[in-house]
């Protein structure tokens, strides 16, 4: 371990809250650090975020007529909202693009089809159905509690 | 606006920094030759201005866990950059910020004067009048209604205990009643975080962050806890009335939350008031 240092981070003209100030204790040297030991296995993590940084990158007219670019919102949403309802071990979503500048999260799996339409934040419209039982699709939408929608996702899982 | 009388209140509280923030649907159209329009709207009392990277946008929401603050993008994809200004006021106490989805008023105990905290129900209003401005702007520009998605208040406090000068982060116990219970010699220093939900008429909107680190000052070198409390949330609806209804949730929440994790011992330092007295 590094001998104990102070740094400086942030902004040296002293405001903190969204800009930051101070001299705080010195991060712990990067490679102690890692996601690997510092965050849980989220098996889903790296194929959702290379994905999004895809994203991220489409260009307005990406679909070759008027598509715009993907919106930063949403991909920080998408990216939070992942977290907070997907297990460590769930399968991967695919995610598409859509020309509103939002996102499609699809999974299509064990007899579940589940899309999630992702027009801004905390807009989540959801259609689900359970092919194998043969039940009439459920379409809802969510704006920031998405419980519902966790208990969908375990059943493609 | 008068201060809701269950809230604890304290003559001398260890705030040094107060955040209020909106974040908004980015604004559609906003090209960089705008920017001058919106220096205009605050350059009489903020006539300094910096140029800073765009923060990243942030929401709560809520599944099963909560997400983990560690795991996000650090910067805006690059079709969507446009700078981050900072309109600073002359004494250098208070700051406003705006990007493309963000307004954020920032007030700061200066280092050279004593100035005392300028207390909530002074600030909010400003804020409210400043979210006013720029959406006389976008009507002007035609660039629509401000459609405030999230909203976000942080009190930054900087604590000491007198009889722990030289290193106050090894008596936690001093400053945090929970910490009573833990029995744990030769403490050197403490940083912990807590997450905890804010509900709103039975429902989730938002969450408070303690965030609890040991830091150095850069005014005079003094070790302090920094103690940081941010409520962050949805409001009813994209209104700036909402926004304002949200900062007096979130406000409510932090002050709560200060006062229960903190000791009795520490609210006699920052005078707190008993109900009825006009300390």
């Amino acid at each position: 371990m590094a001998a104990l240092a102070w740094s400086e981070v942030g902004d040296p003209t002293g405001f903190a809250g969204l800009g930051a100030i101070y001299l705080v204790r010195a991060e712990q040297p990067k490679q102690q650090t890692t996601a690997a030991t510092s965050l849980p296995a989220l098996a889903w993590l790296p194929q959702v975020m290379e994905r999004l940084g895809v994203l991220r990158h489409l260009k307005p007219g990406w679909d070759g007529y008027s598509a715009r670019a993907i919106r930063d919102d949403v991909t920080s949403f998408v990216l939070g909202l992942l977290q907070s309802i997907l297990k460590p071990s769930a399968p991967v979503p695919d995610l598409v693009p859509l020309a509103s500048g939002g996102i499609q999260l699809c999974w299509y799996r064990n007899g579940i089809e589940l899309d999630l339409f992702v027009e801004r934040p905390n807009a989540v419209v959801a259609v689900f159905e359970d092919i194998q039982a043969g039940t009439d699709a459920v379409e809802r939408a969510f704006e920031t509690d998405y419980r519902e929608l966790a208990r969908w996702i375990d059943r493609a899982g | 606006m008068s201060r809701p009388p269950h809230l604890a209140d304290f003559t001398n509280p260890p705030v040094v920094e107060v955040v209020l923030s909106i974040q908004f649907e980015p604004i559609s159209g906003l090209i960089s030759t705008d920017l001058g329009d919106v220096r205009t709207l605050y350059r009489e009392a903020f006539p300094r201005v910096e140029e800073h990277e765009p923060l990243t946008p942030a929401f709560e929401v809520f599944g099963t866990r909560p997400a983990l603050p560690e795991i996000r993008f650090e910067a805006l994809s690059p079709q969507h950059l446009l700078p981050r200004l900072w309109f600073v006021a002359e004494d250098g106490s208070q700051l406003i910020q705006f990007q493309r989805d963000r307004l954020i008023h920032n007030w700061r105990k200066p280092r050279e004067t004593n100035q005392a905290y300028p207390r909530y129900e002074n600030i909010k209003p400003r804020f409210l009048d400043e979210i006013a401005l720029l959406q006389q702007f976008m009507d002007r520009a035609g660039h629509g209604a401000l459609q405030i998605n999230q909203v976000e208040i942080t009190y930054i406090n900087h604590i000491q205990p007198p009889d722990l000068a030289d290193a106050p982060s090894s008596a936690p116990e001093v400053v945090f009643n929970f910490w009573q219970a833990i029995s744990m010699p030769r403490i050197e220093d403490v940083a912990f975080t807590i997450r905890s939900v804010i509900e709103d008429e039975g429902k989730k909107v938002g969450r408070v962050s303690v965030q609890c680190k040991p830091v150095i000052t850069m005014a005079d070198g003094r070790q302090v806890m920094r103690l940081e409390l941010t409520a962050r949330g949805k409001p009813r609806d994209s209104s700036r009335m909402a926004a304002g209804a949200f900062l007096d949730l979130g406000r409510d929440a932090i002050v709560t939350t200060f006062k229960a994790i903190t000791t009795p011992k520490m609210h006699e330092i920052w005078g707190l008031k008993t109900p009825g007295s006009k300390g």
